[in-house]
């Protein structure tokens, strides 16, 4: 298992590197730079800006000195964007908020959706089941972008409980933390609940035919004991496997989420630092998803041998 | 990890607190009474304001809006404007005079100014602060602000060799510590504008010299405005706090100023909405009718001195051939632009200056009117009748779903009038920039805010030496003319010749002015002190918070 993991983790870090170089490149290709305004700057002044950020090197040059520093220093330089600040300073105030964002979405994924599939699966072609399942047809169906506005227009706007827009940082306190919070991750997880709900259901009608439900039924057991000691571990999986992704989605899809309720992550980063020129910003939110996604499937993969006994890593 | 495991927990408490206040009883009501109800916050000694994302606070290098409206804030010039008849009032210099010649400007600083740690400001820190924005190892755009100032643009120009003594030569000038000198190249009849522009705030020398370029981080941040940044956490706010040692401090109506960050315009009105902020100047342009109607109070729209035009690229063809430019402008109804299109109510546009400079005495040429029937004359004239064999022709512009719009409705015009069939190209802003530059287009969409109410402001964009002129049009007349004016003193004369440039402008054409925005805002009906003016500035001491009880009736 030790060994598994190690292995894992050298080839992510290769993979990494693949992607930090295909970005440096791919972004230059692009036209226009960071210092491009409408009313253009003197040559004189530009080379000087240029040289401040190495600009005026060779590219061969200034990708050995980014790789550099960032694999060796963990440093991506000043933003170029926002000068005053650097890429690790940004980094570091947004990934908390999108990952306490992500996390809470994924929460309310889980807590509507698991309830939700159970049900459907245990009254199956029954009423409870049918609204589950109209429920998560809609909560799939509907795009983020027009919950979120509706959210807002419903419980912030028509009924003032929550705030409209921005965020609170769970420091600020509880009550503003959740005032900035719920919304958001309602409009970010509902979509995944519905999902979850489907998987979920899916999962424990296949396992409940299996024969080892059946010898439990024959014994005598209680229904719910069924489900929590036999059933509910099988029936899981793939919901497990499902959640790498639909987190690593909830995080690299909250820009629109964020844009909606201005919620200060780095989903915006990601896409207005590309629009910015802003190199080193660029490679810095690349970097960070690209890693959080190598280390989320990891994560997954490694779930996977807790909740079947049937996988293993130790051979391999 | 703990607020990991907490979460379950605090969701239960979330959906208990959304039944708690559902059977809580009714929601605040808006305050259109014009009392406090429907304000976010209780507390009157803030004042809030969204703005977008700025990219940093430091004067000399500042450019963009959202870094402007903080350092208006947070800093103050030589002089303010007033932001109801937009004169000028005494900043830190309590008088100012310009020589006969018109050609030195004296600024006499008052004593008592002084920087939010202290320190006494005097006219070396101005010195210092206008020449480190024009030296080139700086590499700010607000040095070409300066080059009005004799031996600013060599100075900025210059190379290592030649630097010192470039930099001697600018006649910028401590006479002591309370007198302010510069000398300009010609006469600037409103040089004394540019001395209330945000980014020519003096900057804290002995700030700069600790902390270097970390400076104007909120940390360390030293100004001398009636409020000093104090906080800034990047996409969510940037807080402003009361600085006691401006001179002024009694004046002062707000203990904070608090600017929510907020990049989208929705996401902008959902807070005005809220009552989270207590005005709004980026109104989303789909609501304006609607405001129109039913938010006359709250609802403020006027003219804004800024300009939106097309420019020609007049080595291309077919836009190479003066007839046929003349004819794509003719052939375009632009007071269609403000009713139907953009719905904003903006003017027509018709010259390259705007139509506010009436307010200063400058009476622009005759611009050309809507006439299709004179446009096809002269396309035939140019050998397409009809648009017949009319080569390929492409606006672009920067990806927004207004100019989107704005080309859309160009290109029906000249398919309906002209019978060409022109394609629209969109371009993100930077890869828009680099075409511009590079001269890779036929048709580029542009906008110019000039920022001081003056026809020189707006001509001098189409110089032919001027950066911001990439349409390879150089008219040495053209040139000539602003030249002149420049070393004429006399307003009236001064005028006359920049009304000549433009009819000069007009006969060739290099550009089709389509409309002159408009600026639409929302203020809360508890705010007091909105005065609407041309350049969509409004400094945060002018407005108050109304506190008073409601009249009886409405309660």
């Amino acid at each position: 298992m030790f060994r598994y993991i190690l292995k894992r983790l050298v080839s992510s870090v290769l993979v990494l590197v693949i992607i930090v170089t295909a970005s440096f490149f791919i972004m230059r290709v692009a036209p226009g730079g960071p210092f491009d305004t409408e009313r253009s700057m003197p040559e004189e002044v530009l080379q000087n800006i240029q040289a401040k950020y190495n600009l005026d090197k060779p590219l061969w040059q200034q990708y050995l000195l980014q790789m550099k520093s960032i694999m060796l220093e963990g440093d991506f330089g000043p933003s170029m964007k926002y000068p005053n600040k650097s890429v690790n300073d940004i980094l570091a105030e947004g990934l908390p908020v999108s990952m306490t964002l992500g996390v809470q979405s994924l929460v309310v994924a889980l807590l509507i959706g698991l309830p939700a599939g159970l049900i459907a699966a245990l009254k199956q072609n029954q009423w409870a089941d049918y609204t589950a399942m109209t429920g998560a047809m809609v909560g799939i169906s509907i795009p983020n972008f027009v919950l979120g506005p509706i959210l807002i227009a419903l419980f912030a706007i028509e009924l003032p409980w929550f705030a409209a827009a921005g965020w609170n940082s769970l420091s600020a306190g509880l009550v503003p933390y959740l005032q900035t919070s719920v919304l958001p991750s309602l409009a970010l997880g509902s979509a995944y609940a519905a999902y979850v709900a489907r998987l979920t259901r899916g999962g424990m009608l296949e396992i409940t035919r299996q024969d080892y439900i059946q010898t439990a039924r024959a014994k005598g057991l209680r229904e719910w004991l069924i489900v929590r000691r036999h059933a509910l571990r099988g029936a899981l999986i793939p919901v497990v496997s499902y959640l790498g992704p639909a987190f690593a989605g909830m995080l690299t899809g909250s820009i629109v989420i964020e844009q909606i309720f201005n919620i200060p992550g780095l989903g915006s980063h990601f896409v207005n630092s590309a629009f910015n020129r802003d190199y080193p910003l660029v490679l810095g939110t690349i970097v960070l998803y690209s890693g959080l996604l190598v280390v989320l499937n990891l994560v997954v993969d490694i779930a996977y041998t807790v909740l079947d006994p049937r996988v293993s890593y130790e051979d391999a | 990890m703990s607020a990991l495991t907490r979460l379950p927990h605090i969701l239960l408490v979330a959906v208990l607190a959304v039944i708690g206040a559902a059977c809580g009883g009714s929601a605040a009501e808006s305050g259109g009474d014009g009392t406090l109800a429907g304000r976010a916050s209780p507390d009157t000694t803030v004042f809030y304001k969204t703005i977008g994302e700025p990219e940093q606070l430091d004067p000399g290098f500042v450019m963009e809006s959202e870094g402007g409206e903080v350092l208006a804030t947070t800093f103050e010039r030589l002089l303010n404007f007033n932001p109801e008849d937009m004169t000028l009032e005494p900043g830190v210099a309590t008088s100012w005079t310009v020589s006969d010649d018109g050609l030195t400007y004296t600024f006499r600083l008052r004593p008592d100014a002084k920087w939010s740690d202290g320190v006494a400001i005097t006219a070396h820190d101005f010195e210092y602060s206008w020449l480190r924005a024009l030296a080139p190892e700086t590499g700010s755009e607000v040095a070409s602000l300066l080059w009005k100032i004799e031996g600013a643009e060599a100075y900025t120009k210059s190379t290592p060799e030649n630097r010192a003594a470039a930099r001697e030569a600018v006649a910028i000038e401590a006479a002591n510590d309370s007198t302010f000198r510069v000398r300009l190249v010609h006469p600037v009849a409103y040089f004394d504008r540019y001395a209330a522009f945000a980014q020519l705030s003096p900057v804290p020398r002995h700030v700069i010299e600790e902390h270097g370029d970390q400076w104007s981080r909120p940390e360390n941040m030293v100004s001398n405005g009636p409020w000093t940044v104090t906080e800034w956490a990047t996409q969510q706010r940037i807080v402003a706090e009361r600085n006691p040692y401006y001179w002024n401090a009694e004046a002062i109506p707000f203990d904070r100023v608090e600017y929510l960050i907020a990049q989208a315009n929705m996401a902008q009105w959902n807070m005005f909405e809220a009552g989270q902020v207590d005005i709004l100047n980026r109104v989303p342009q789909t609501f304006i009718p609607r405001l129109r109607r039913e938010q006359p109070p709250a609802f403020h729209e006027g003219p804004f001195l800024a300009t939106y035009f097309y420019m020609f690229n007049v080595d291309e063809p077919p836009v190479d051939d003066v007839r046929v430019r003349q004819a794509l402008n003719l052939a375009v109804d632009k007071s269609k632009i403000g009713t139907f299109v953009l719905k904003g109510g903006q003017d027509p546009g018709a010259g390259p200056t705007h139509p506010l400079l009436a307010d200063m005495g400058y009476t622009p040429p005759e611009a050309p009117a809507f006439d299709p029937q004179q446009a096809r004359t002269l396309l035939a004239e140019a050998g397409y009748p009809g648009g017949e064999g009319f080569p390929p022709l492409k606006i672009s512009y920067n990806t927004l779903e207004s100019h989107k719009a704005v080309a859309e409705f160009v290109q029906q015009e000249w398919s309906k009038n002209l019978g060409i069939n022109v394609e629209l190209e969109n371009m993100e802003w930077k890869v828009f920039l680099d075409a511009n530059r590079e001269g890779d287009f036929q048709i580029a969409r542009r906008g110019w805010t000039p920022g001081i109410l003056d026809p020189k402001e707006l001509l001098d964009i189409w110089k032919g030496d001027e950066p911001v002129n990439v349409s390879g049009w150089a008219n040495a007349r053209f040139d000539e003319l602003l030249e002149e004016s420049d070393r004429t003193v006399d307003q009236e004369a001064r005028l006359e010749l920049l009304a000549e440039a433009e009819r000069v402008w007009l006969e060739d054409a290099p550009g089709i002015t389509l409309y002159y925005y408009r600026q639409h805002n929302m203020v809360q009906p508890w705010v007091d002190g909105f005065a609407e003016n041309m350049l969509a500035a409004y400094p945060t001491r002018h407005f108050s918070i109304r506190t008073t009880a409601p009249a009886l009736a409405s309660q």
